[in-house]
């Protein structure tokens, strides 16, 4: 699990370091302070072993963001990029053929006459890989790389039908224990739900009929509430990425205060069991006091609250509680958001 | 960030009073109700850079130091600890300078008082009685026969035992019925001046002088 970690820039973040993260870390902060951006500088960390992998999380969390194609080539164009966790330091940098020393160039001497722009990684002082930095148009064909990006970012928006249902599926793949465990879960936010199944129209399109105790017809997952929807999105990926990292953006989203005590004592149940490291972000004093309350009744301690705030020059700063520290303050009704 | 760290919720209500006055503003909030720590914070949103902590007790100063405010440090400006003299000013001070240490956090932020004057010997209860012209309060009068009465036929009396007993004699008897008469409650009662305490007397300065040397530094 990570554990600390130190980054020279990312988005607006500089010179940012990190050290007390814990199995759960809840990141909170004023608006614009960049929660989302730091859970997107996790994603960056946990898949920065290879370039391909690098390549394709900073590609992954550009659209998600709804920038294009020219800010990713810039992005990577203007590339410098420090990362520093537990004892290794790795280094990426974007660098055209010219200047490119004798060790790197023989690496990549097949591309000699047809790539200028090129990727490269260093750990440890060590030269790792060098990959071409093609962009679109380019005369050079794509390959298709199906790389695993190590983390599950859950954005802050409701999940459409066709991404439950391809969600749910991994779900079943795992056997109808996980299926009954699923289900139990899910009856935390509402104790109506009885069966929930993926189908497929004729035009298909999928989505997950939701039968529920007190209606006489079953219902589509998009006709559920936001909360019910986002918390089958958060249960199904939660179950799924066993020894993984999974980041949710603004996890109250839609879901009532009276249920989030709850929710917590199901999450912290399932990343115990499936060796999950958590970063979630929230802007809700309600949901920091009921993780408090669950953790405390659960006695489960391996909780980081993090709070980011930006310094007299504007650079961003954590404020790192453990356990401890984030119970006895949050019991005292101090505000850490 | 400006924090005041208070022994107990009288040293709150009268922080808050000191506050008001000179500010005319409320801002800490009145939640202690709802919260169940055994360290209470006060404040509110609107004004998220001033607050107090209740630390019930001065055996949790080091605790709150140390797990509540060494974390946040460097968003914090000015620390300021009110605790009570008791019966050794300088064991008493040094106490606060050994958590202040302990804490290992830059000692320049710190501001500390001890009660009833940062020189006397007592408590809170000290320098509100001292405030008051006990010659002209007849249940002070009377309470001083009790108070010779209590301490010539019981042994071990704590004085500040009778210090509060006193302050709650004065609060009850006075002049408009008061259904709650511990101190705590002397100063705003249900958002009103109770008018029991002229903060313009000379042995508030001190304490006023140092409530205002945290909170508008």
């Amino acid at each position: 699990m990570l554990d600390n970690f130190e980054i020279n820039e990312y988005k607006c973040f500089k010179d940012f370091k990190i050290d007390n993260l814990s199995q759960i870390n809840i990141v909170s902060g004023k608006n614009n302070v960049g929660k989302t951006a730091f859970l997107e500088l996790v994603s960056i960390i946990e898949n920065s072993q290879d370039l391909r992998l690098f390549k394709s999380n900073i590609t992954s969390i550009f659209e998600a963001r709804d920038l294009d194609i020219d800010d990713i080539n810039r992005y990577f164009e203007n590339i410098n990029l420090m990362i520093k966790t537990f004892d290794n330091r790795v280094f990426i940098e974007h660098k055209i053929i010219d200047d490119l020393t004798d060790k790197e160039f023989l690496k990549i001497e097949r591309y000699k006459n047809i790539i200028i722009d090129f990727l490269v990684m260093y750990k440890n002082n060590k030269l790792i890989e060098i990959i071409p930095l093609t962009r679109e148009g380019s005369v050079i064909p794509r390959r298709i790389y199906r790389e695993r990006i190590e983390t599950t970012f859950i954005n802050s928006s409701k999940p459409n039908n066709s991404e439950l249902t391809h969600l749910y599926s991994k779900v079943q793949d795992l056997g109808l224990e996980s299926k009954e465990k699923f289900l139990e879960y899910l009856k935390l936010i509402d104790n109506n739900i009885i069966h929930i199944e993926p189908q497929i129209r004729e035009n298909r399109k999928s989505f997950l009929r939701i039968s529920l105790d007190n209606q006489e017809q079953s219902l589509i997952s998009s006709e559920l509430g936001e909360g019910t929807n986002r918390f089958i999105e958060i249960l199904c990926i939660l179950l799924t990425n066993v020894n993984g990292t999974v980041l949710i953006d603004e996890i109250e989203n839609g879901i009532h205060y009276t249920k989030l005590y709850d929710i917590w004592k199901a999450i912290i149940e399932i990343v115990q069991k499936e060796n999950i490291q958590l970063f979630i972000t929230t802007h809700d004093r309600e949901s920091i006091e009921a993780l408090n309350r669950a953790s405390e009744d659960m006695n489960f301690d391996k909780i980081s609250a993090i709070t980011l705030e930006r310094d007299d020059n504007n650079r961003i700063y954590p404020i790192v509680r453990k356990y401890n520290s984030f119970n006895i303050t949050v019991d005292s009704g101090m505000d850490i958001r | 960030m400006k924090i005041l760290l208070v022994e107990g919720i009288t040293d709150v209500n009268l922080v808050r009073y000191i506050y008001t006055t000179m500010s005319d503003e409320n801002c800490f909030d009145d939640f202690e109700a709802k919260r169940k720590g055994k360290i209470i914070t006060f404040g509110n949103s609107r004004h998220e850079n001033l607050q107090i902590i209740n630390l019930k007790g001065q055996n949790n100063l080091e605790v709150a130091l140390n797990t509540m405010l060494k974390p946040m440090e460097r968003k914090i400006k000015t620390i300021g600890i009110l605790t009570d003299t008791d019966n050794d000013f300088e064991k008493s001070k040094e106490d606060v300078q050994t958590a202040i240490k302990n804490s290992q956090i830059d000692k320049d932020r710190f501001k500390y008082f001890l009660t009833p004057n940062d020189k006397d010997l007592g408590n809170l209860e000290t320098l509100l009685l001292s405030t008051l012209d006990k010659e002209n309060i007849p249940q002070l009068q009377c309470f001083d026969s009790y108070k010779k009465c209590l301490v010539k036929d019981i042994n071990n009396i704590e004085q500040r035992a009778i210090d509060k007993h006193e302050v709650e004699a004065y609060i009850k008897f006075s002049e408009k019925p008061r259904q709650r008469n511990q101190a705590q409650f002397s100063f705003i009662d249900n958002g009103v001046d109770t008018g029991l305490w002229d903060l313009s007397k000379k042995e508030f300065k001190p304490i006023i002088s140092f409530v205002k040397s945290i909170f508008t530094s």
